[in-house]
């Protein structure tokens, strides 16, 4: 349907606008993939759909596909979205105000089929041309036909994987139509019916982690060893010997981390025990299975998923008989456990759950604990996670402590309720397989890559190091890749980091500066 | 049966038809099921601050802030302005022409009532009200259908012209926009060359309200008054109902971050559903199971152990 090119994206700021054939080209499939796999859409890969082997197998996709969007449109099945699903179908006034909120869309040079009302057209074609009877108002006279068969369905499916869930254009919308809705629930269709989705959402994601403990494959006893090493490395940098709770019966707090930050950044857990232990906090860790990883990707694709991680997540701080759950620096874990499991659990499981931030700002602001903003005195900007702030209205206290303890902090345009997702939003993070990384990195990120690089431009020195503190694992491990991949870290020293360990680095009886 | 008792036959039955059609889809929307929570910030009244941050300011604030964002967006069509400008310049003036005409209908219905009531509606009245009642109806009127026949005629040049509008237009909107034009223009050129003072529409209304037959009309009247009808029926059946869905994605889905109170009746609904078998078909999902059962396979349980230890039986 589309074939990307660079030289059709928008622009990047100097020193990322280097002439087009010194840009890397977007990866295309090699001979061998694309015999088996279906990129039809625009060369580009996300769950890796294989091709049927017959016309028969085509046709029952085809007709599993219909039972499921007439599922997604009853209240038995899908009771969780249909009011705002059946709204936003019907009552969109398709004047396209929402497409240039769209970071992907903008980024592609506009591509068509990126753009937010794109699936949506699609979605309302298929409803009125194979699930409605025939009458005046369906020749052709709703919506534009929709040929319907299996090439279709694998762009639809593709497509449905191109949109990072960060609902930007809803909050564009006059109306208060939700396209980005509609790609979650596009996506819900295929994973709940026909059992696809990619794999590092479903097979190595929600169900590794029920079945394992954490979508990362940590088991309880990689975890326990994790704990053991973050306690010494604490004592190693602080000098503070600190026990890290786990499984504490009647804690106030059970504090729950994305697995991710125990693999691949340690030190944002550290920062979290040892300002817990300097406040005195009663907290702990869990040890059950995925008690110790916090991610609920469910909310991304499934909601059988959804349902099922956030009733163990908040069944296992009923069983520790916490006061609370406090969810670590993770945005889409915030939205799933504080917010979409609100109407989904059962009375008996009414935990208060709760954001880490206003607890970090609690911590800073409440006199309590030193801290020398001089020892971070260099550049930092914020960036926004979607799930915390525009889907959950977190934008302050994040805020507040970087004022108190960064003397650099400096605000990206546009920043808040209204930011730019990183670009790895809706799974995107964490989904790695084929050439999609590339199309994350070129199209996704790209808005973000440019904000940032447009946010330090007057930051003096390129060669002072600056942070862009993103307070969420997904959100930092999209940066860590956007700034491999443009290499910004060489080009301008930008680096990115969690607040927590920024509020730990300004301790000043640390012997250590604590940021890597 | 003269032709124009069927005119006014057919006005009170689409008057009544709008009224069924309007209440019937209201609940049919109100009563579809509370959705998870999908809040989208900002909302106004939360100082940038969720509910789930410090910045939940107190309800009676909230709702002066949120009617006060609704009436922004209601009168000037704010966002539109902000994010869309060439679509402003039509969109805008329709609705406004729109907001008159309403105006306009309730000053005819004064104005029949008067007339019921034994005034004479003209400038010459020594009532003032009369006076006014007077004038207001002829310029709203005037205005009203002006607005409406340019808006409706340039959205519709515009949504020809317009690269992205174009693609998305289909022919349901086309077909709005030309029936509002038809009722606008024969409305518009009644007035003008036939009827400035609305004194024929008035009369025409005073029948109506007395269930009295009228015996003559200008056909360009009759056709006005017929496409009308049509027009309030139609109103209910399409797109156009956004008026009032938009009340339900803000108030009952974007800005709704309140907890559904135990007995309220939405969260009995949603007890009822979560009860409900459910058919999804995905080898993961347990299908003729309920939502309830299916979404607590893996739940710890205080007393009984850890299903989880055995791992996620649903793969
Ligand atoms: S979703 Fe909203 S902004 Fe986008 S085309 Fe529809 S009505 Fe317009
Ligand atoms: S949710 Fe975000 S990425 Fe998806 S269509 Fe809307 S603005 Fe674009």
């Amino acid at each position: 349907m589309v074939t990307l090119e660079i030289k059709d994206l928008i622009k990047l700021p100097p020193p990322l606008n280097q002439p087009l054939n010194e840009q890397q080209p977007l990866k295309l499939l090699t001979d061998e993939q694309s015999r088996r796999i279906d990129a039809s859409l625009d060369g580009i890969s996300a769950i890796g759909i294989l091709k049927p082997g017959s016309q028969q197998e085509e046709e029952e996709i085809v007709r599993k596909f219909l039972g499921g969007i007439e599922k997604l449109l009853s209240e038995e099945n899908n009771w969780t979205f249909l009011k705002p699903l059946t709204l936003s179908l019907k009552y969109c006034a398709s004047c396209q105000t929402c497409s240039d909120a769209c970071p992907v869309y903008t980024a592609s040079g506009k591509q068509e089929i990126y753009r937010p009302t794109y699936r949506s057209e699609i979605l309302r074609a298929i409803i009125q041309g194979y699930l409605k009877k025939k009458g005046l108002f369906n020749f052709g006279f709703t919506a534009k036909k929709v040929d319907l068969n299996w090439s279709t369905l694998a762009r639809l499916a593709e497509l449905s994987y191109r949109c990072t869930l960060c609902r930007r254009c809803a909050q564009a919308c006059p109306l208060g139509i939700d396209n980005g809705l509609i790609a979650h629930e596009f996506r819900k269709v295929f994973s709940q019916e026909l059992g696809i989705a990619p794999k590092e959402l479903h097979q190595m994601g929600t169900v590794r982690q029920l079945d394992t403990g954490s979508s990362t494959g940590m088991r309880p006893k990689a975890f326990e060893d994790i704990r053991r090493f973050m306690e010494e490395e604490i004592e190693e940098k602080t000098g503070k010997k600190i026990a890290i709770p786990v499984d504490v019966k009647g804690a106030d707090i059970l504090l729950v981390h994305n697995a991710g930050e125990f693999v691949s950044w340690p030190e944002n857990p550290e920062a979290f025990a040892i300002l817990f232990d300097a406040l005195g906090i009663s907290w702990t860790l869990s040890s059950e299975l995925a008690g110790y990883d916090a991610v609920n990707y469910g909310a991304w694709y499934d909601d059988f998923q959804l349902a099922r991680i956030a009733m163990r997540h908040v069944s296992i701080a009923k069983d520790l008989k916490v006061n609370k759950i406090v969810v670590g620096e993770c945005g889409h874990a915030h939205k799933a456990t504080i917010v979409l499991a609100d109407r989904l659990l059962p009375p008996d499981l009414a935990i208060p759950r709760i954001s880490c931030l206003p607890v970090l700002e609690d911590i800073v602001l409440s006199g309590k604990l030193k801290l020398d903003p001089q020892r971070n005195n260099f550049p930092v900007t914020l960036h926004d996670p979607c799930n915390i702030v525009r889907m959950m209205g977190i934008s302050q206290p994040q805020r507040r402590i970087l004022r108190s303890i960064c003397p650099q902090f400096v605000e990206m345009e546009p920043h808040g309720v209204d930011n730019y997702c990183c670009g790895g939003g809706g799974g995107f993070a964490v989904m790695n397989s084929l050439n999609f990384p590339d199309w994350r990195m070129a199209v996704a990120g790209r808005m973000k890559i440019k904000q940032i690089v447009e946010t330090f431009r007057d930051t003096g020195n390129p060669e002072t190091k600056k942070y862009v503190c993103a307070p969420c694992s997904n959100c930092k491990a999209q940066l860590r890749d956007l700034l491999e991949y443009y290499k910004v870290e060489e080009k301008i020293n930008v680096a990115y980091i969690g607040l927590a360990e920024l509020i730990v680095n300004a301790m000043p009886d640390l012997k250590e500066p604590f940021l890597p | 049966m003269s032709g124009f008792l069927v005119l006014q036959i057919i006005n009170y039955i689409s008057l009544g038809v709008f009224v069924c059609l309007f209440i019937c889809r209201t609940i049919s929307i109100a009563r579809l099921p509370s959705s998870l929570r999908w809040e989208l910030y900002p909302i106004p009244g939360r100082n940038g601050e969720g509910r789930e941050g410090k910045g939940d300011s107190n309800r009676f604030g909230r709702l002066m802030q949120e009617l006060l964002y609704m009436a922004k967006e209601i009168l000037l069509f704010l966002t539109y302005f902000k994010r869309r400008k060439s679509y402003w310049y039509f969109v805008y003036p329709l609705h406004i022409s729109l907001y008159l005409y309403i105006l306009w209908t309730f000053f005819m219905f004064a104005g029949a009532l008067a007339l019921v009531k034994g005034f004479n509606i003209t400038p010459e009245s020594p009532e003032c009200a009369v006076v006014f009642l007077f004038y207001a109806t002829c310029y709203v009127g005037g205005l009203s259908f002006l607005m409406m026949v340019l808006s409706t005629a340039g959205l519709t040049i515009l949504r020809l012209v317009d690269k992205d509008l174009k693609l998305y237009t289909t022919p349901v909107i086309y077909f709005n926009l030309l029936f509002a034009l038809a009722i606008s223009s024969t409305g518009f050129v009644n007035w003008l060359w036939f009827d400035k003072a609305f004194t024929v529409y008035r009369e025409y209304l005073k029948n109506l309200i007395t269930f009295k037959p009228v015996s003559d009309l200008h056909p360009l009247m009759v056709i006005n008054l017929l496409l009308t009808s049509l027009f309030i029926i139609y109103v209910p059946c399409s797109r156009m109902m956004h008026f009032v869905t938009k009340y339900f994605l803000y108030h009952k889905i974007l800005w709704a971050t309140d907890h559904l109170p135990k007995d309220s009746r939405q969260n009995r609904e949603l007890s009822l559903l979560l009860h409900k078998t459910i058919s999804w078909a995905a080898p993961h999902i347990s299908t003729g199971k309920t939502w309830e059962e299916v979404a607590s396979e893996n739940r710890l349980f205080s007393q009984g152990g850890s299903t989880g230890e055995k791992g996620n039986k649903n793969r």
